[in-house]
């Protein structure tokens, strides 16, 4: 369930495919994930977890990998 | 104008990052990063700077007091340089435009919302210690990144004009701009759970 809510919150924030979401997938290297869609990212994950990021996860969260890793952080399981 | 409550800061922190002003310990990470092919073509002057010329330019820089140039510290590692420089020459604590310029350095760092941050702090400087009025820059009309980036500060662009854009930023378009940018980038880092599933 974790992962599926993960996957929605990167089609919604960045406007893409499902098919374009892999682990490799990077913040500035996709032509949609850029400084904007990056905050609205942040904001869905938030609202999907119900959890708050701090600064230093929102600068790390560079990648689809990244954000498992970072979620896992704030007690969520995939 | 009333200056009694301008100071010049050697070191500027918030959203993350620590400006620290050029020294003697720092200033070979300029003439490092400025000489960088990637960092160099942003740059209205693209030609590679000697060692000479950086030296007797850091040198220049202990009495002037129209410019301030600074390194970005991310978590204690240096990854980028942000510059304040007035128009007119007129010291920082007496003129009312001036520009901004920056650069990462860091591979890790370009391109990423940290990016922001050592800009949100200058920025703030510039309007709210020093109370400039407008800052501007140039910018290659063909570097899209610094426009889109500049543009997110709440910079207006005017036309093309032999390559370059002149960018403008007032303190009423910058507080408007940078709202959403300084509640992701001013948070801290303290986890704060509102409810664990």
């Amino acid at each position: 369930l974790s992962k599926e809510k993960l996957l929605n919150a990167f089609v919604t924030a960045l406007e893409i495919p499902v098919e374009d979401i892999c682990d490799e997938l990077s913040y500035a290297q996709h032509a949609k994930w850029d400084s904007i869609a990056h905050m609205v990212l942040i904001a869905e994950l938030e609202t999907q977890f119900d959890i708050m990021l701090d600064t230093d996860d929102i600068i790390d969260l560079s990648s689809f990998a990244k954000a498992q890793e970072i979620l896992t952080k704030y007690a969520v399981n995939f | 104008m009333n200056n009694s409550a301008k100071v010049i800061q050697k070191s500027l922190s918030g959203y993350s990052v620590t400006l620290v002003a050029v020294d003697e310990a720092n200033q070979h990470l300029l003439f490092k990063w400025r000489n960088e092919p990637s960092i160099r073509q942003k740059m209205v002057n693209q030609s590679e700077i000697a060692l000479a010329q950086h030296q007797q330019w850091y040198k220049s820089l202990k009495n002037k007091t129209d410019m301030q140039h600074f390194v970005i510290f991310y978590k204690n590692i240096a990854i980028g340089a942000i510059n304040i420089k007035s128009k007119n020459e007129e010291s920082l604590l007496h003129c009312a435009h001036a520009q901004v310029g920056i650069y990462i350095a860091h591979e890790k760092y370009k391109g990423n919302i940290l990016a922001f941050s050592p800009s949100l702090l200058i920025n703030d400087y510039a309007f709210k210690q020093l109370q400039i009025k407008q800052l501007s820059s140039k910018v290659r009309a063909d570097n899209y990144v610094a426009l889109k980036y500049n543009q997110q500060l709440g910079y207006h662009c005017a036309a093309e004009e032999g390559g370059f854009i002149e960018i403008s930023l007032t303190a009423d378009n910058y507080d408007r701009a940078s709202k959403k940018l300084k509640l992701f980038l001013d948070r801290g880092s303290k986890i704060v759970e509102r409810k664990i599933t």
